[in-house]
């Protein structure tokens, strides 16, 4: 059933689809795209005045005192992609019941579009932390290499988690308001504000369980030229696998179902 | 279900034994009971029950029944966007649909925008798109400034025009319409429709749903009727739409209970001088009916009091339909001006229509009360004795006037 013709037609109806989604976000208000960006570097300066100026932590990997700047951007953009990606996720089938009811094509591209539109945005947001760190004197070039693939990790799991979090909620409308709720607790959980290393080792294991743990740590080391993980990068391959093919298969078995209860 | 790889049959559409049942929780907890544990936690109601219907290559397929008969579903599986519960479905070749024209469309995006969407959704390929999308902008006359213009300043026409066009740019093999070709403007209206016929002589199958039997009528060659989900006749146009009128009629025959509101008393006594009593519809059995066929000799009954002896008066009869439309009046001063009704306490005027020129639609009967002028309203009441009549005629509009056809010049 997959094959060239459908690929070429579907990924043109997700291309027309995903600008749509991405102007609808901005146009009409004065900002427009510039919001894309003001909202997270104005989180980023919140959390840098409350966690670096008021609670004074340090980074203990970092000596600088700009340090914890960059690991906060490090780790904040990239959790505001999948954050808000998935948020968008959850109610964009039952959003868009006009389509189901009344067309017929994959609808795996209307949650595929609203993971991947927020992903565009956390790009832009990454070029800017990148010029940042250029002109801090601190990019690392070499470590970048690794960036593609953390990319294509977090757009699996989260088209996964996106997808399965969608088609769930058509049948359990309460994921509506739980999954923000997850997600919430699952920023405190991650070391994201904090770094792994304040945390007693004792319970390092844990960061196992934590679908989101791996990708951060990634992508901090990363972009702050620190030694990758072993430990991250398999918590996260893990991951991968689970909530992508985990994703794929509970949304192709359940709808089929799906215009009756819509 | 579709695919353009399948060997071409002469039968695209073939629905077999299909039943449909939606499945209702008394609550959510059901629901997920039920998802996750075994047990039966729901109630089914079943919209479609066995149902067979073949549509052959070319034909136009007409799909009629009451509100809720399961017209929509029967559509809805044909077009794929759902599945049924038990029996195949199979439909060969593109689909196109138009169950609702515009869902989908979004407010803020230009025209230009939505268009490409639309197509893109019902399988243009990139190479095609402008192909289309001329076609597009052509069918809907809308000019190039007003597509890039966001369809939520579109008036309800525009939008009605660009949706319809959007739907049947992509020369489906199965059209399917519900209820689809009453929009817009006259012109529109008719472009529409000729664009269903070129789809028809070209040999393309279509699905018809509609209540307007008319349309069924010139348009389809065979038709199904659907009652409570269930097919109750299926062939010949003609034959079906014509068993599913005379259901109809003995519905509301069923509905009208004589004698009860078709003779009209009024609820409150009006202090006039000459004030209305009772009124009936009498066909020509000298029954009160409540349901006529066109041409039927009637009869309308007047029954008036005076308080005084010798009050004149005059009586005014008019036909209305039911919005209130007038459709004919008349009034004994125009006759008799100069010599008025008397009433000496209570008096019957009966106003006798030999032929009843009437075509199908829901009317009523207004009465006036005038005095001896036929300037002053003494007692009046308007949409009374509510009947239906049943055209036995192919003359589509309201009143029949009779002509002859000059095809000699």
């Amino acid at each position: 059933m997959i094959n060239h013709r459908w690929l070429r037609d579907w990924g043109f109806v997700f291309v027309l689809w995903l600008k749509r989604d991405l102007k609808s976000r901005y146009t009409g208000s004065f900002g427009g795209a510039l919001w894309g960006i003001l909202n997270p570097l104005m989180t980023v300066a919140v959390f840098y005045v409350v966690f670096a100026v008021v609670l004074k932590i340090r980074i203990p990997e970092l000596a600088s005192e700009s340090g914890y700047f960059y690991f906060l951007l490090a780790g904040l953009l990239p959790w505001m992609g999948i954050s808000e990606g998935l948020s968008r996720a959850v109610g964009s089938l039952v959003a868009q019941e006009q389509f189901i009811q009344k067309l017929v094509f994959p609808i795996e591209i209307i949650p595929a579009t609203v993971v991947v539109s927020s992903f565009v945005t956390q790009l832009v947001g990454l070029l800017i932390l990148l010029a940042l760190l250029a002109a801090g004197g601190v990019l690392h070039l070499s470590s970048l290499v690794w960036l593609p693939f953390l990319f294509i990790a977090q757009l699996i799991l989260c088209l996964g988690m996106g997808m399965l979090f969608a088609i769930l909620t058509v049948h359990v409308k309460d994921l509506a308001q739980l999954v923000p709720v997850f997600l919430q607790v699952f920023f405190y959980l991650t070391p994201i504000i904090y770094a792994r290393s304040m945390v007693p080792a004792k319970y390092h294991y844990l960061y196992a369980f934590n679908p989101f743990a791996g990708l951060i740590d990634l992508y901090q080391r990363v972009f702050l030229g620190l030694p990758l993980n072993p430990d991250s990068a398999l918590s996260l391959a893990i991951w991968v696998l689970i909530a992508g093919a985990g994703g794929l298969l509970m949304f192709r078995a359940l709808k089929p179902t799906l215009g009756d209860y819509l | 279900m579709s695919s353009g790889d399948q060997p071409v049959s002469d039968i695209p559409v073939r629905i077999e034994q299909v039943s449909k049942g939606y499945r209702f929780y008394r609550q959510p907890m059901d629901r997920l009971r039920e998802l996750l544990f075994n047990g039966v936690h729901h109630q089914t109601h079943w919209a479609l029950k066995d149902v067979s219907i073949s549509v052959g290559r070319g034909e136009t397929f007409g799909l009629i029944g009451e509100n809720g008969a399961g017209k929509s579903t029967l559509l809805k599986l044909v077009a794929g966007t759902c599945g049924p519960t038990t029996g195949t479905v199979s439909v060969e070749g593109k689909v196109a649909a138009l169950l609702e024209l515009g869902a989908g469309f979004h407010p803020e995006e230009s025209g230009r925008d939505n268009a490409y969407l639309m197509g893109a959704l019902s399988g243009v390929p990139p190479s095609r798109m402008e192909e289309y999308y001329r076609s597009v902008a052509d069918f809907s006359e809308l000019s190039a400034e007003t597509l890039e213009r966001p369809v939520k300043t579109y008036s309800s026409g525009m939008f009605m025009r660009l949706a319809f066009a959007t739907a049947t740019a992509v020369d489906p093999d199965v059209l399917i319409i519900d209820e689809a070709l009453s929009v817009g403007d006259m012109h529109f209206q008719k472009k529409s429709l000729d664009r269903t016929m070129a789809f028809r002589d070209k040999g393309r199958t279509i699905l018809f749903c509609s209540h307007n039997l008319y349309q069924v009528r010139s348009l389809c060659n065979r038709a199904a009727w659907i009652h409570q989900g269930q097919v109750m006749a299926i062939g010949n146009t003609e034959e079906v739409v014509t068993a599913y009128e005379s259901h109809e009629r003995e519905k509301a025959a069923r509905m009208h209970v004589p004698g009860s509101q078709l003779a009209f008393k009024p609820a409150a006594v009006s202090s006039a001088p000459v004030r209305i009593r009772e009124v009936v519809l009498l066909n020509e059995d000298n029954l009160i009916s409540g349901i006529l066929d066109t041409f039927q000799p009637v009869s309308i009954r007047v029954s008036v009091e005076s308080v005084e002896v010798g009050v004149p008066f005059h009586v005014g009869i008019a036909l209305m339909r039911n919005d209130r439309e007038n459709v004919f009046g008349t009034s004994t001063h125009f006759e008799h001006a100069a010599t008025p009704l008397t009433a000496n306490g209570e008096r019957t005027v009966e106003l006798s229509l030999p032929h009843l020129n009437l075509l199908s639609g829901q009317y009523g009967v207004a009465v006036y009360v005038l005095d001896d002028t036929g300037l002053q309203v003494y007692d009046m009441a308007e949409m009374i004795c509510p009947f239906t009549v049943h055209s036995t005629c192919r003359e589509p509009g309201m009143v029949y006037i009779p002509y002859i056809w000059n095809l000699d010049h």
